[in-house]
């Protein structure tokens, strides 16, 4: 799991830079706590002003729902929160 | 960058109004804001009973007590701008608006006049973030 995380890290930081970003980044492991809350606890250290989240969109038929991850840091967050949907839509799960 | 800016004069209209007037990067003098006022359609039968052009009077009147306050706070700042209104449901004039204006984002508010308490976010919101093709900045 911590492999995946620095791999994601890595691919992260690497568009950063080739886009001319300073970029810092930072694995969390948050067992037992929520992706909403391990999100937004992390905006006061950094004096962050925005969080940048991607979301899946509209999962199922009919029903509208972003991933619950987006939606749990919208909910939590103090501050705005950019949302970018995946162009990509997974298939459905049957 | 074009910015689809919806309002329907709540709290959060104002929100998102500051955000974008203090964040130069966003609404500098080379960008665009797009203001979109949407309501809701009339009944049927009440267009039948006053006739259509007093509907239209009505969404008008609704337009300019929304817009004719954030044109005169926009007019003190040099952005460009457009303020428009549509009759229809929020979340579809929305997307509707970001194909037409080809816009390069929205910034929005979590809820506006429609606020449950309890929801997390409001429809308008949810179904704006789950369908455009853009980013959606939500402001709190």
């Amino acid at each position: 799991m911590q492999d995946n995380g620095q791999k994601v890290l890595a691919d992260a930081r690497a568009i950063a830079q080739s886009a001319g970003v300073a970029v810092d980044d930072r694995l969390v492991e948050a067992r037992g706590m929520r992706l909403g809350e391990a999100v937004v606890r992390e905006v006061d250290p950094y004096k962050a002003d925005l969080i940048v989240v991607g979301t899946h969109g509209r999962r199922g038929l009919g029903r509208v729902l972003l991933g619950s991850g987006a939606e749990q840091v919208i909910r939590l967050s103090p501050i705005p929160v950019l949302v970018i949907r995946s162009p990509e839509q997974p298939p459905l799960p049957a | 960058m074009k910015i689809i800016l919806p309002a329907d004069g709540s709290d959060f209209t104002k929100k998102a109004l500051a955000y974008l007037m203090t964040h130069e990067n966003l609404c500098g003098p080379n960008d665009e804001l797009v203001v979109l006022n949407v309501q809701a359609p009339m009944p049927p039968r009440v267009k039948r009973m006053v006739g259509s052009a007093s509907v239209n009077n009505y969404h008008e009147e609704e337009a300019k007590r929304v817009l004719d306050p954030i044109e005169r706070f926009l007019k003190r700042h040099s952005v460009h701008y457009t303020c428009r209104w549509t009759v229809g449901v929020p979340s579809q004039e929305i997307l509707k608006a970001i194909g037409k204006e080809k816009a390069h984002m929205v910034v929005m508010g979590t809820h506006g006049h429609g606020l449950l308490g309890t929801a997390i976010m409001g429809s308008v919101a949810q179904r704006v973030v789950a369908d455009a093709d853009v980013p959606v900045l939500l402001v709190k």
